[in-house]
């Protein structure tokens, strides 16, 4: 991907689009903390959101993670309710930040790599499940914080070339000289 | 969706290309079972997988899940080994089948609606774990057996809207009512 876009500007996108969702619709001020990389997420516990993103030149993945109280915090802004534990508004509101962070970054990105497509969030809740992606892919994981909350803006993004899904793989029928091999260790 | 592509279409589509993976990959056949649609995929135990895809006519996601077992029983076919617990290996080869699955259907739908993307999958592992995803779309399962082994493919279709992007949107304003 660094030769479509740079690092720098993929967390720039996420700084701006994730401090806007935050601030308009939730009225939080939080502060980014410092960036790294990851090359899987790991283990979780908490909600995490996943939604995909697809265009002519990249495919990728959003998400957004955090502990279960923060959900509930951020759903009961959100929703401006109450919630003291995680149940289907809550994720739903968490599904629907999740669309509105990685939409606004998906838009962004369009400016530099045309139209793309996003497709429906997923969210889990849970404690001690693992999330994993195939591939080598590095993930930029931006964290957000205010008071004693956090929430982690994480971005995948590879070149579609790479990314296209093979074609179906036809297993090539064994050689002679295979079955020949087998079948004199077999003897 | 049923403007786009019919719900019989979908599931043939997707018997098809499962069915193509399971048997040349994993040598495995395995027989479709009776479909059913759901909203929400509700508590989840053992390994789902979710992939992505967009288009210009329609958006959606593909999902695959399992029971432990299951997973290790596809990735010890898959990787021609034999894995008796959950890793890093297992979960990887789910998201590589994920992405056959999901993939060529996907490159099914496009004679239909055009060309679309796929995302990169996504594989959850673990027990007693919920996924959800917002709005009413409907999803639509359809099952797979052999032996007393199940997996489970879902899809969940939907227009793309004309402007898909959203806003952060303006916070509401509260009129207050003499």
């Amino acid at each position: 991907m660094r030769e479509l876009i740079g690092r720098d500007t993929i967390v720039e996108m996420v700084h701006d689009v994730t401090g806007e969702v935050l601030s308009t619709m939730l009225n939080l001020d939080a502060a980014q903390d410092a960036v790294y990389g990851e090359m899987q997420h790991g283990k979780s516990d908490g909600v995490v959101s996943f939604v995909g993103l697809a265009g002519p030149q990249c495919v990728g993945t959003g998400s957004l993670q955090c502990s279960s109280d923060v959900a509930c915090r951020l759903a009961g802004r959100f929703l401006m309710s109450e919630y003291a534990f995680v149940d289907d508004e809550v994720l739903d509101a968490f599904g629907e930040l999740t669309n509105m962070v990685i939409g606004n970054f998906k838009t962004a990105l369009e400016g530099h790599l045309g139209a793309i497509g996003l497709s429906i969030p997923t969210v889990v809740h849970g404690k001690n499940f693992s999330t994993r992606s195939p591939g080598n892919e590095e993930w930029t994981v931006v964290p957000f914080s205010w008071g004693d909350d956090r929430l982690y803006v994480r971005v995948c993004l590879k070149a579609k070339d790479s990314a296209e899904a093979p074609p179906l793989h036809v297993r090539k029928p064994f050689t002679t000289e295979q079955i020949r091999h087998t079948f004199s260790e077999l003897a | 969706m049923q403007q786009l592509i019919s719900r019989e279409e979908v599931i043939k589509k997707v018997h098809e290309v499962t069915g193509e993976v399971l048997s040349t990959m994993l040598g495995l056949e395995a027989k479709p079972e009776a479909v059913y649609t759901e909203s929400q995929h509700g508590r989840a135990d053992g390994v789902v997988s979710f992939a992505g895809f967009a288009g210009p006519q329609c958006v959606g996601t593909g999902s695959m899940q399992c029971d432990s077992k299951v997973a290790c029983t596809l990735a010890s076919q898959f990787l021609m080994s034999d894995y008796k617990s959950i890793d890093d290996e297992v979960l990887d080869a789910f998201g590589e089948l994920t992405n056959m699955v999901i993939g060529n259907f996907k490159t099914s739908l496009e004679d239909q609606m055009g060309q679309m993307g796929l995302s990169i999958p996504t594989v959850v592992y673990g027990k007693n774990f919920s996924t959800r995803s917002p709005g009413n779309e409907e999803w639509l399962v359809i099952p797979f057996s052999w032996g007393d082994d199940k997996l489970f493919i879902r899809v969940c279709l939907k227009e793309k809207e004309s402007d898909q992007a959203v806003h952060a949107g303006k916070k509401q304003e509260f009129v207050l009512q003499n």
